[in-house]
């Protein structure tokens, strides 16, 4: 009471002073009572209050203040200044608490996530061990199973490509082998071709010689064709004849050879062994001049002993004037 | 023995006189503090300084320059009340710019905790989509 007296007693030598202003009570209650309506808003928000209790009652206490009746003029508009700003900033803070308080909601509903997700993970790390465990057997079954079908995959490529590589071989030696044959077979059919024409032209020379295997070995008979009746030379075309003779003795170089002359029974019989003697002679010196070994020919006048044929028929005569050539079967020469 | 006497007298009549004295001396500041020629102490400025480099430091030119203005235009008020003499212009002045700073530094402060649950609100948002993907709707708190 005395504080308030004083405070009275300053006040009004304040204004006796003359510097105090003179305060408008209309517009100073005006703001008084908006004051107050802000305050009553403030309180109504029970849940503001709650937030930022420290903040309410500053404004409470400075809204207080301004209504005081003890204060008038700029004073009391000062403090109505201060206690609007209370009010403000309790709604500044009550707002900042209530962000806060959402955010560490949120905080906390991140944390429950993040916690259930940790729960699934491990539950599903777990199911997974659990079937990678139950199908271990399987997979390796099945990677066992790949691994033979690859290898035998590979191996099947492998034989195929040896057998293919075999069968080029053996194509390729085939067709070597009957390049080959086809040039042997064509040299042998050629060689065979020439064999033969010689052997047929050897053949036909020969069937004008009478041809036969005896035990002494093979006798060649040159016909009376050679010589003239009574004559001992050879005639001029025999000697084409003998060449024949000469190829056949030539075809056997080891073997000796007998010449052995044949007359018919006509005239002398001494005479005949003479001329047989001849022209067997003529016949030698006639094959040796057409290239056989000497030594390898021994010529011999048989006379008209050995006929081959009858001496009553002139046919029979002709077949016995005759030169034998005789290829020695393996006798030694004497 | 006047010394009793005398005590007793001082004793019975100190808080009279002390009012009076008081009274005097209030009288006498009032109207020094009212119409004096000598400057006020500064120093009343303080709290205002440092609630406005508060503010500032919270980031109040961002989130509440209207506030930060006005402290501060309050705040040059006060230094010109201070320089004029008047000494309870500046002391209202100082105290309004003080609350204004006051009130910048709370909706600073409401600004950024908002923003910041914002934030987090996209922040839950992925994160809830991000592991419904993989875990599934039965990941929900």
């Amino acid at each position: 009471m005395r504080l308030k007296q004083s405070l009275l007693i300053m006040l009004a030598l304040a204004v006796v002073g003359g510097c105090a202003t003179t305060s408008v009570p209309t517009e100073d209650n005006q703001r008084l009572q908006n004051l107050q309506a802000e305050l009553e808003r403030l309180l109504q928000d029970t849940e503001l209050v709650e937030r930022v209790p420290l903040a309410v009652a500053d404004a409470e206490r400075a809204a207080r203040r301004a209504r005081s009746d003890e204060v008038t003029g700029a004073e009391r508009t000062h403090r109505m200044a201060i206690a609007e700003k209370r009010i403000e900033i309790a709604r500044a803070e009550s707002y900042r608490v209530e962000a806060e308080q959402a955010a560490e909601a949120i905080d906390q509903t991140i944390t429950a996530l993040r916690l259930n997700a940790s729960r699934l993970e491990v539950a599903q790390a777990r199911a997974e061990a659990e079937q990678a465990r139950l199908s271990s057997v399987a997979t390796q079954e099945e990677i066992q199973r790949t691994r033979q079908q690859a290898m035998s995959a590979a191996e099947r490529a492998e034989a195929a490509a040896e057998r293919e590589r075999m069968a080029r071989e053996e194509a390729e030696a085939a067709r070597r082998l009957s390049e080959a044959q086809a040039t042997e077979i064509a040299l042998a059919r050629r060689e065979a071709e020439l064999a033969s024409e010689a052997a047929e032209s050897l053949r036909r020379r020969l069937e004008l010689m009478a041809l036969r295997e005896t035990d002494r070995g093979m006798v060649i008979t040159l016909g009376d064709v050679l010589f003239a009746t009574g004559e001992t030379r050879l005639a001029n075309d025999a000697q084409s004849n003998l060449a024949d003779v000469v190829e056949l003795l030539q075809s056997e170089p080891d073997k000796k050879v007998r010449i052995e002359g044949h007359t018919d029974s006509t005239g002398n019989e001494s005479v005949n062994l003479r001329i047989s003697q001849q022209r067997a002679d003529a016949v030698k010196a006639e094959l040796v001049n057409l290239g056989v070994e000497p030594g390898r020919i021994d010529a011999v006048g048989m006379g008209e002993d050995f006929p081959i044929a009858s001496n009553d028929t002139g046919e029979g005569r002709s077949q016995n004037r005759r030169v034998d050539v005789i290829l020695l079967e393996d006798e030694p020469s004497p | 023995m006047p010394q009793p006497q005398l005590t007793d007298s001082m004793a019975k009549q100190p808080r009279s006189k002390g009012a009076v004295r008081l009274t005097v001396a209030g009288v006498c500041l009032l109207l020094a503090s009212a119409c004096a020629t000598t400057p006020p102490d500064p120093r009343i400025l303080d709290n205002a300084r440092q609630a406005i480099t508060r503010a500032e430091a919270a980031g109040g030119s961002e989130h509440a320059p209207l506030e930060l203005r006005l402290a501060n235009r309050r705040l040059e008020a006060a230094r010109q009340a201070i320089e004029a003499g008047d000494g309870q212009r500046a002391r209202y002045q100082s105290d309004e710019a003080e609350i204004e700073a006051q009130l910048a530094l709370a909706r600073t402060r409401a600004a950024l905790a908002r923003r910041t649950l914002a934030e987090k609100r996209q922040a839950l948002e992925a994160l809830r989509e991000e592991l419904v993907e993989l875990y599934g709707p039965e990941v929900l708190p």
